[in-house]
Formats: C-alpha cells, structure tokens, sequence
C-alpha cells in the first residue's frame, strides 16, 4: 500500500519459471585440524561439558518425575517436564556464538538451550557484570539464596550455581525461582543472559521473536533473535505468519538504509521428527524436509538449511554464518536443525508411537558419545577427563536441589494473599519508554492537527443544536490527537497494521501520521492478526511501547492466542520482570454483516491480565486513549464505528485541546435521574439517552444513564450509587446478550446493591444470532424500545405503555430452551 | 355479659408477655381486681388483674405462653354464657380450661392474618416483594401483605409502598417504629392531633408462629424456648456485640481505704444505718461521683447522637433466677452513701422477686456490674445499650507494690470498663477510670466531699 511502488503488468504477466535456491542438507564437513584452531581444547571440552550438564540437568528431572527422587534426594514435583534428553548438542552448537545481547526464545522444551545460553554468557560477562546482574535481579533475592549454599570461589562458578538453582527454583513454583515461581518449567527465562520467554503454546515463540528483532532494528539495538520452535509448529498459522512478518519487503525497500534491513530473526525449528506423538515427516504433514517451508516465504528461501543437530559444532557453523546474514539486514533465515529426544514428550509418554529400535539407533549416534569420541581422537581431553563430568556436575546439582524443594530456603508465593494480584499488571506510568528525541518527519503544528485545531471542539451550538459534522473535531480526530500526542512523546512509540500507512488505517484514525512518521514508526503488515499481535507482545515486552490494530473486532478470533495467551499473560508469568506497554486497537463494526460486526468486549473481559476500554464519546476518545498509551499494561481499546465520524455531544466543553487523561476504571453518569438506571457500553450510550428522552417525556420518568467506559477494571461505586437512588437498572451494550459481560455486571450489581433493587437487574444484549444485514440490524442490536420494553416488562410496568417487542422473562426461557 | 381478661400492655416496647402462673382455674369465682395470673415481662413479673366479678369460664392460654399484649387471655362471667366471639384467633383452642403445660410444637401456629382491614384487599402477590419495596415498607411502617403490586407479575414494587404511604395516616415516631418492628396494624384514623396514630392506636396482630421443634434426638434433651427475659436478653446482648464497637479497659485499684471503710461500716453505731453498707455500695457511690467529671461516659448513644446527661441514673447488673435484670438507682449523684445502699438493696431484691415496675428497669444512663463476689478476677462487660460505658467490678486481690523503697503486697480491687469505642476513645475512657481508681483509693476522703 504505497505509491512507491508500481505493479507494471508487463512485467507480472510474463511467462517464465521460478527458481528457487539450492537449500542444503547437512553440508557441515568436520576438519579437526580447523575445528582445534578455531575453537581450543578448551571451549571443545566446555561445549562437552555443557552438553553433560543439560544431560544430567534433565536426567535429574526425570527422576524426579518417575521415582520422586534423586540420589536419594525425595520430592514430588507436580507440575510439568518436558524433557531434552538427546537434543542436548543442538542446544549447546547454538550458544556457542551467542552472545548476551542475542536473544533467545524457546517452547516447552527449552531448559536445554537456556541451560546452554546462560553458560555462554557468563563466559562472556564479566565479573562485575554478572555480580551486578544477580544483585540487581529482584533485587537480589536468588542470589541471597545461591550464597547460602554454594561453595564456589569464583563469580563464574557462582553464577553457574545461580542459574541452576533459578532454573529449577522455578520449575518447582518458587517464590526464589528466576520468575517467582509463576512462569515454571515452561516458561523459564533470564533477561540478562538474553533467554527470554519459553512459551507452552507450541509455536507460540515465533511471533514474539520477530517482535523483539523488530525491536532491536527500530531501536537500533545489537544482537540477533532466535525462537526456537519444534518442527511441528510448521502446522501452526501464527508461525507462517510471523515468518510472513519478517520476510516483508518494506525493511529493505522502503525502511530507512541505516536501520540495516530486515528483522535479525532466525527461526531454529528444533526438529526432533515428533509432535508429540505425531510424525510431521510421513504423518502429519507433507514437506519432507522442514528446511523446504523458507522456500514458500521469499526469494532467499529464507536461507534456510538442515543442519546436523547431532554434531555441536555444526550447529555452532551454522549460527555463526547465519549472524552474519542477518546483521547485513539480509534475513529472515531459517534453520532445521534436526535432533532427538531420547525422552518422551513428557513423564506421561509411554513411547507407543515409536519403536525401541529406532530409539536405540538414535541412542548409538548418541552426540554425547559422538561428540566425546572426537575429543579423545583429537587429543583434546583423555577418558578420564570426560569420564568425571557426570559426578562432578551431580555433585553440583544436589545442593542445589536440596535448596530449591526446601520449602525454608525456597519458598513459595503466598497465593491467599493478593501477592498474584498485584502482579496481573504492572500499573505503571511512563511518558516515554526511550531517551532521545522521537523521530519524526515534521513539526506537529504542521501536520492533521492543523485543520482538526480549527474545528469546533463540541458538537452543539449554544441553543442545543447540531453544527455540521465535518466542522467538528469527531471521535476519529480525537483518537488522532491521542496518538499524535505520544508518538511525538516517546521515542520508543511505534504503530502498526493492516493499511495503517498512507491510507491511516480503514477508519482514517492514523491519516496524517504517514505525513508525520518515517516508516518504521507506523508501517502496513501483511493481513496476519496473529503475527500483528504476536510481535506487538515481543516488541513491548522488550520495553517499546507499540499500538497494533485489527480493522475489525471480529477479526480477534485470528489473533486469539496472542491476545489471550502472550498479552494478557506475560506481565504475571515475569512476575513483573516484563512491561507490556501494548495498546491493541480493535474497531467494532457494523453495517457488515454476521463476520464484520459483532462486539466482542466480554471475550477480553474473561481473560485476566487486560484491560479493557471501550470509549463512547470523542472526548473519551482521546482521554482513553491518552490514558491507555501512557501506562505499562496491555489494553485492548475497542472502538466504534459507528462513532468515528462523530463529534462530542455528551459532555459540556466537548473535546479538549490540551493533554487530559480520562480516570482509569470510572463511569462516567451521562445524564442524571432519580427513578431508573441505565448503563451501557459502547455506543449503545446513544440509543440509552434516546430512551432516557422518551421515558421522560411519555412516562414522566427520570432516568439516570451511565456509560460505563471501562470493562476492566472498573469502579461499580458510582453505578452502586445509582442503584441505591433509582432501585432500578437496565444494562445494554450490541454485545451479543448470551455470555455477555453485562451479564457479570448484573450478577456484580445483584450483590451489591440487592437491598435496594426494586426489580431484577435486567440485561438487554444484541440477539443471539448472527448479524444480519444493515436494512435489518435494528431487529437485532438493542434499540430505545428494547430498553424501554425491558423495563416495562421486567421491573416497572409502565402505565400506558404498548410494547413494540418482546422483552418478557417467559421469552427467556423460550431463547435458552432454543439456544437463540 | 361475658368479659373478656386481656394481656395488658405493660410498656411501649412490650410486644408480649408470658404467662407465669395462673392463680385462678376454669370454674373458679373470681373479684373485680382480684389477681387471675401472673404474667412476665422482658423487664418484670406482673400481675393480671380480672376485670369484672364472675366465673373463670376460660383460659385460653397454658402457661408458658407468649401471648401478644391485647389479646384476650380468659373469660370471666356466668356459667352457660357463650364466649365464642371473645376467644382470640389463633388461640389453641385444646388449651381451654386446662392447667396442663403443653409443649411448644403442639401449640399450634396461630395465623397470622392481619385484622380485617378495609383498604385494599390483600393478594397473595405471587411475584413477591421487592428488596428495596420491603426495605421502605419496613423503614416506614407499611405492612406489605395488604399492598396490590403493580410490578411485572403482580411484584409489589417501590412505588406500591409509596402510594400506601401516601394513603395511610400519619404516624407518630413511636408508632411508626413499632409497626416497622412488626406485628401492627394501623388503623384508619388515629387519635392524635390531625388523626395521627399514636403508638396507642396500633392495633397488634397475632403472635409469630413458632418454629417447629428441632427433632427428636436420640437422647432426651431438655428444650428450653427462649422467651421472655431470656430472649431479650438474647436479643439485646447479640445487638450490643454486633452494633457498637467495644473496647475494654482492665486496671485495678488500690483497696486498701475501700475494706477500711467497710469494716468501720460493719462496727458502726446502728443509729448510722451503715452496717449494711457492701464494698459494691461503695463502688457505685464512688461511680456516682465520679462519673460527673467525665460526661462522656454518663451518656446515651442513640441515632448519631451522643446525650450527655448531668444526673447519674446508675444501672445495677443483678443475677436472677429468670436471668439478668439491671434496675436503675435514679438520682444516684444525688444520694447519700446510706441511700444509696438501700436503694440497691431494694431494687435488687425486686429484681430478684421480679416486681419491679418497667420504669425502674429503665432509664440507665451508666452500668456497675460486678462479678468480683463470685471469684471473678476480671471480665469483659457487655455494654447495656444505648450507655456508652460500663464498668465491671471484678474481685480483691494482693498485689506486689514497690512502697517505700520495699515490695509489698496491698490488696488491689480489679476494675474493667467497656465503653463503645464509636463515641468514646481509649484516652478519656483511661481518664475516667484512673480518677476512679483515686475515688477507690480515697473512699474515705470522697466521702467527706
């Protein structure tokens, strides 16, 4: 979606073939002579070294799962293991030239790779930086614990204890552990070594990767980013979609040069043949050879390669080479490095989906054996040497077992207190997430805000009546000023979607930005909900504050684990370690039809760890959105469509030129009465004053309505209060009426303020049908007469009163007895 | 003509009383004044007197029943008369004429109708009431059962209440918390200025069903039913717990003067009339006397509102056989020490005979109990009600004292008050009871004041 660029049909129309890259298979060749000076006896034996600590890290585990102890060590850990025995080679190849700055991301079976690249980086680190790191990270806690039971002299050897005991401290839920015990073997991680989130979502790492590569280049940060994935993740959409993602064009096309091109992402494919128990090659899937797949995503294939997971060191070959390519901006790459698991998927797996002679092939090719045969051939360490890791690395690993299930030393969060509570979300303010000035294109006295500033902020002359609407600042507009506000704030602020450039989004809300910002600050994506969310949460969990956007409410579906799973989640499973500053934009239609206009609110309501806002005014509009763009936490802030091109007409002044922000979680009371309470969410506000107007006018009855704004969190003080002084409430939002949030509300206000109900509270929602077509939506969004029915029907019969649909409590029964 | 003995109202906050004990049975002649039954108060026992001279024909309640004042109890009048009309609804008709104590479940739930009223008919409303329409029926006195819902259903509704209200006649305050307390009809017109109706005009209804008997357990039990004393009792003790915020105050008290003094009493000329002057005597007449220094705790709590009095109307806890009774010694700032006494004296033996008239078992504006004779060394008093203070005398104890440069042990008096915390706070309720503990100290010296 750019004018810089120009589909000439002569060309497109042109016969020809394609041809894509050689992609090469295992093409590592051994030289030992060169692998020994590369590399030095020492760091061939450390690699070894390393591989046996990951073996006897996750044999310790094992046991414990199985036996429920280890060496004579008794406990009875019951969460999960997901286990890398055999895998351990490609694990430690990888790390080799990774350094802190390179990030990692992993799956639920990732203890490996962690274990590998927290031992490189504390190779790399120095003393005072990794004393610094673990007397700093919460605070210093896991360190006090470390020095209780480790003998070791030196930083490095303290550090290694530091991040065996944090590892496993976690994995066993504790409040010691690296994430306080609320992220577990799953999702272990460690900022500072660059090992970040495992994910339990099987491919669930791939977006959040590309997000934190998107990171390093619009903030022009060193490292590369891996997400480390299972081969059986291919079958998942969001992985093609944020391999989509990092292909795009636009880094090298239109990004500015000095950026340095496309995202620094390599997706490892940890392939180890199964999906759990089903077979990618020959069962489950269809492309032989996973290194195939970079080929269906860019000219590049993605440089993809199969590499030999079963030899370290051509794994190590491999990264190093692929760095290269991706610090010239030449990514994204795309590695299958085949492996094993000696272990099955998890304790529970009994192996009945492969045979014991193809495990006992695998266990003869052993890397461990392999890779210390070639030692000793090579001369870099004797029998003897290699022989004494195991007990030496057991030895290690028992205190720190002791210490990591003693309930003194270790102990866990206290979960009746709200310690959980309060780390749902980080509650922070922040007007900017980077030093520096923002980069921008022009001053923003020159860009939309010119013509808007000339508007009438308030949609009402003096006498009540309507100005024209293109005379007035409209919600649209306010939500622009918001985000114009913030982006000129924070340097670290940047927005992204489907036609969010040059066209400024469907809706027009961004138009006038693409004027203001150079690409990478507000940029199209390919039409990939999951992977627009899915790096969203990678670039805000790496501290950018980011505004992503789905065109239509109904497409959250699409981005539905991203939202529900990696947003909503990561703040609580750090334990406050992450931010994420993520405002997710999400239009609800209408006029659409049954895939284009539903109003989904109370799905995000049920999800802890969002916010939810729903403004329904355009001074809201921009005291919201103001709002939501200068906290830490993940707000999804529906919008209207309905109102975009509205101006404010409900509260007095109208929309306000200078910064506002609208006070988190508060009803606003759009019109005061004495004898009925309506609330409503969204822009069913207007259809309630609509009713208020009538119930006043025919019934001589003063309605009180309130829009409540926020869905969580929200205050019911105010709504309470209503209730006290009218005794009655009708709630209506165009949500669909079954399972609607509203339906929480009622149940809230029920309890709340029982006592003083003159009637039930009545929920009056959007029929449980699909969404019919324009002509006919009034039969199915709630109107003024479905409001004013309900009240007659269900709490106070008006005197006089004909209704004109159905709204009685025998209709439903008769909906729930149907489903409808 | 047959007359009809009723259950006299012996008080505005008397909804009902027990029959105690009849003195007269079914055949017996009975005198015009001449005592029929005894009957029991939450405050006192009472007597019923026969309202004309004529045979006993009926009575229409056992003993041990709690029979709603106003309603007819017995009949008096000439052997053969029908008396059919004078036998309240409700009233276990098996009953009549028999002496026989009858165990609660088999005396029948009386209905609770009301009184034919002639407003507006009373559907049974098969949407019930709403919570906020019974709220303001109860605030305002309104009996819901005789309203017409308008509400979805026939759901009787806020605005039903209020036209009810707008309806019926004024009600005085009194009157007004007695129908929202229940059991009241409110007649038409009333007999205050304007028709008001006064407390006077409410007319009761039926007593509350009981509740079933709990069921038989396998080893014999004795159900005691929670009545009369007891139940007020109950009622005012769970009210005080729940409604005020209580904060007691332990210390003790040199005694040293106090036992002096009560020895000297015991010797003294019998001329002085001091004899019988008990260590408590003393300590309500130090009470009395202190007590006016410090207001605040000689004080009502009532409607946020604290009323501070000037007098001190002492109340005294005493221990009867139907359970705690606290008669009031009026004036008590304003007696002699000998009054005092014999004021105590004589309400506490009224209290125990339970013939105290409810105007001395009310009107406290402070309490003494005093538990210290029965071995108590220190208690938490439970405030009285609308009193803001009380003050629990528990017993003498030696207590080591550096005096003079040396440990000795001078018998000590255990003193604990409760006040409500609501209205009174720690300091100054710590004030009163060190210039208490002084007054003790120097009872002697009090005296002469």
């Amino acid at each position: 979606m750019t004018k810089l660029i120009t589909i000439d049909p002569r060309e497109v129309r042109r016969p020809g073939q394609l041809q894509g890259p050689v992609i090469p298979l295992n093409a590592y060749t051994s030289d030992p002579a060169a692998e020994a000076a590369k590399y030095g006896s020492e760091n061939l034996v450390r690699m070894y070294q390393d591989m046996v600590y990951i073996r006897e890290f996750e044999s310790m585990l094992d046991h414990i799962k199985k036996e429920g102890a280890y060496h004579g060590i008794a406990y009875n850990h019951r969460g999960p293991a997901h286990l890398s025995i055999g895998q351990e080679a490609a694990a430690v190849g990888q790390a080799y030239h990774l350094s802190p700055d390179d990030l990692i991301f992993g799956s639920h079976r990732s203890h490996g790779e962690i274990l590998a690249k927290s031992f490189a980086a504390i190779r790399r680190l120095g003393d005072d930086e990794l004393m610094a790191i673990m007397e700093s990270y919460l605070d210093g806690a896991i360190l006090r614990v470390v020095e209780r039971f480790s003998r070791r002299q030196s930083v490095k050897d303290l550090a290694i204890d530091y991040v065996l005991y944090g590892m496993l401290a976690e994995m066993f839920g504790r409040e010691t552990g690296f994430n306080r015990g609320m992220g577990g073997s799953m999702h272990v991680f460690f900022p500072p070594f660059g090992v970040m989130p495992n994910n339990a979502i099987v491919g669930g790492s791939a977006g959040i990767a590309t997000g934190a590569a998107l990171f390093k280049r619009v903030r022009r940060k060193p490292g590369i980013v891996i997400a480390n994935i299972g081969d059986a993740s291919l079958g998942c959409g969001p992985v093609w979609e944020a391999m989509m993602f990092a292909a795009m064009d636009q880094y090298r096309l239109l990004w500015d040069e000095e950026l340095g091109g496309a995202l620094p992402i390599l997706f490892n494919f940890v392939d180890n043949f199964y999906g759990m128990g089903g077979q990618p090659v020959g069962e489950t899937m269809g492309f032989g050879v996973l290194a195939r797949a970079g080929m269906g995503v860019n000219p590049d294939a993605m440089h993809a390669e199969r590499i030999d997971g079963y030899n370290p060191l051509a794994v190590a070959d491999a990264i190093e080479r692929k760095r290269k390519i991706l610090e010239e901006g030449r990514g994204p790459v795309l590695l299958d490095t085949i492996t094993y698991r000696f272990s099955g998927h998890s304790p529970s797996d009994a192996s009945s989906y492969r045979t014991k002679e193809e495990i006992d092939l695998w266990r003869h090719q052993d890397a461990l054996i392999g890779f210390g045969e070639y030692l000793k051939q090579n001369g870099h360490a004797d029998e003897g040497h290699l022989a004494g890791f195991p007990e030496e690395i057991m030895e290690r690993l028992i205190p720190v077992l002791e210490a990591a299930i003693s309930l003194d030393i270790s102990p866990r969060l206290d979960v009746f207190s709200d310690t959980i509570g309060d780390m749902m979300f980080s509650n922070q303010t922040a007007d900017r997430l980077a030093e520096g000035a923002p980069e921008v294109l022009i001053p923003k006295e020159e860009s939309r805000l010119k013509v808007i500033l000339q508007k009438h902020r308030f949609g009402l002359d003096e006498n009540g009546k309507p100005l024209p609407k293109l005379r007035c600042v409209t919600y649209a507009e306010a939500l622009f000023e918001a985000m114009i506000h913030r982006f000129y704030e924070d340097p670290s602020m940047i927005a992204y979607g489907e036609e969010n450039r040059d066209w400024g989004g469907a809706f027009g809300v961004y138009r006038g930005l693409t004027e203001c910002l150079p690409y990478h600050r507000l940029f199209n994506t390919p039409i990939s909900e999951a992977a627009i969310v899915g790096t969203a949460v990678g670039y805000a969990l790496s501290g950018g504050r980011v505004v992503a956007e789905l065109m239509y409410c109904d497409f959250m579906g699409r981005a539905g684990d991203e939202i529900f799973n990696q947003m909503a989640k990561w703040q609580a499973m750090s334990a406050g370690v992450l931010k994420m500053p993520l405002v997710l934009r999400v239009s609800v239609g209408s006029k659409y039809g049954a895939q284009h206009s539903q109003d989904w609110t109370s799905i995000v309501a049920h999800i802890p760890g969002l916010k939810v806002m729903f403004p329904a005014t355009a001074y809201d509009a921009k005291g919201m959105l103001n709002l939501a763009l200068h906290g830490t936490d993940p707000v999804v802030f529906f919008e209207s469509q309905r109102l975009y091109a509205e101006p404010e007409t409900v509260v007095p002044g109208g929309v306000p030129v200078d910064y506002y922000e609208t006070p988190m979680g508060e009803p606003a009371v759009r019109r005061s009465g004495t004898d009925v309470t309506i609330v409503t969410i969204g822009a069913t506000l207007y259809r309630a004053l609509e009713a208020a107007n009538e119930l006043a006018e025919r019934y001589g009855l003063s309605a009180e309505v309130i829009d409540a704004r926020f869905i969580n969190p929200l205050n019911y003080g105010p709504i309470v209060d209503s209730v006290k002084k009218t005794g009655k409430i009708v709630l209506a939002s165009d949500a669909c009426e079954r399972g609607s949030f509203l339906h929480t509300m009622a149940s809230n206000i029920g309890q709340l303020a029982f006592d003083y109900l003159d009637g039930p509270v009545a929920v009056v929602g959007a029929r449980n049908w699909i969404t019919p077509p324009a002509e006919m939506e009034s039969g199915f969004f709630p109107q003024k007469e479905w409001i004013i029915d309900t009240l007659h029907e269900r709490i106070l019969p008006l005197p006089g009163h004909n209704p004109t649909t159905v709204q009685s409590t025998s209709e439903i029964l008769r909906r729930n007895r149907v489903g409808v | 003509m047959a007359t009809a003995v009723v259950m006299p109202t012996l008080g505005n906050t008397v909804e009902s009383c027990i029959i105690v004990d009849w003195k007269k049975s079914v055949g017996d002649s009975v005198k015009k004044g001449e005592s029929i039954c005894e009957v029991e108060t939450d405050k006192a026992v009472m007597e019923v007197e026969s309202p004309a001279t004529g045979i006993l024909l009926a009575r229409f309640y056992a003993e041990g029943e709690d029979v709603p004042v106003q309603t007819a109890i017995a009949v008096i009048g000439q052997p053969g008369e029908d008396f059919s009309h004078l036998r309240p609804e409700g009233a276990p008709g098996g009953a009549a004429g028999t002496g026989a104590p009858v165990p609660p479940a088999d005396l029948g739930a009386p209905a609770r109708e009301s009184p034919a009223d002639s407003r507006a008919p009373a559907p049974a409303s098969p949407q019930g009431v709403s919570p906020r329409a019974r709220n303001l029926a109860m605030r305002k006195g309104v009996d819901v059962s005789s309203l017409r819902g308008t509400g979805p259903g026939g759901r009787i509704v806020e605005r039903d209440v209020q036209s009810a209200l707008a309806a019926q006649p004024r009600l005085t305050p009194v009157a007004q918390a007695m129908v929202a307390q229940g059991d009241y009809v409110i007649p038409e017109r009333g007999s205050g200025p304007g028709g008001r109706v006064t407390a006077r005009d409410l007319i009761p209804v039926g007593p509350a069903p009981h509740a079933p008997a709990p069921a038989e357990a396998e080893e014999p039990v004795r159900a005691i039913p929670i009545k009369g004393v007891r139940k007020i009792i109950a009622e005012r003790m769970l009210s005080s717990l729940q409604t005020t915020a209580q904060l007691t105050l332990n210390t003790s008290a040199d005694a040293r003067a106090l036992l002096q003094f009560r020895k000297r009493c015991k010797t003294s000329p019998e001329v002085l009339g001091l004899r019988e002057v008990t260590i408590n005597d003393l300590i309500l007449f130090a009470v009395s006397r202190t007590l006016p220094q410090h207001r605040y705790l000689n004080a009502l709590f009532q409607e946020e509102t604290v009323y501070e009095y000037v007098r001190v109307h002492l109340g005294l806890a005493v221990d009867t056989p139907r359970g705690l009774l606290v008669p009031v010694i009026r004036d008590a700032d304003r007696l002699s020490l000998r009054e005092l006494s014999s004021e105590a004296k004589r309400l506490a033996a009224g209290a125990q005979d339970g013939h105290l008239s409810p105007d001395e078992l009310s009107g406290g504006t402070f309490t003494v109990t005093n538990l210290g004779n029965l071995g108590i060394e220190s208690f938490t008093p439970v405030l009285n009600v609308p009193q803001v203070g009380i003050l629990g005398v528990g017993n003498i104890n030696p207590k080591p004292v550096e005096l003079e440069g040396e440990i000795q042990f001078v018998p000590h008096i255990n003193l604990s008050l409760t006040v409500n915390h609501q209205v009174v706070d720690g300091a100054p309720a710590a004030r009163f009871l060190n210039a208490l503990s002084q007054s003790l100290a120097n009872i002697d010296l009090l005296l002469a004041v």
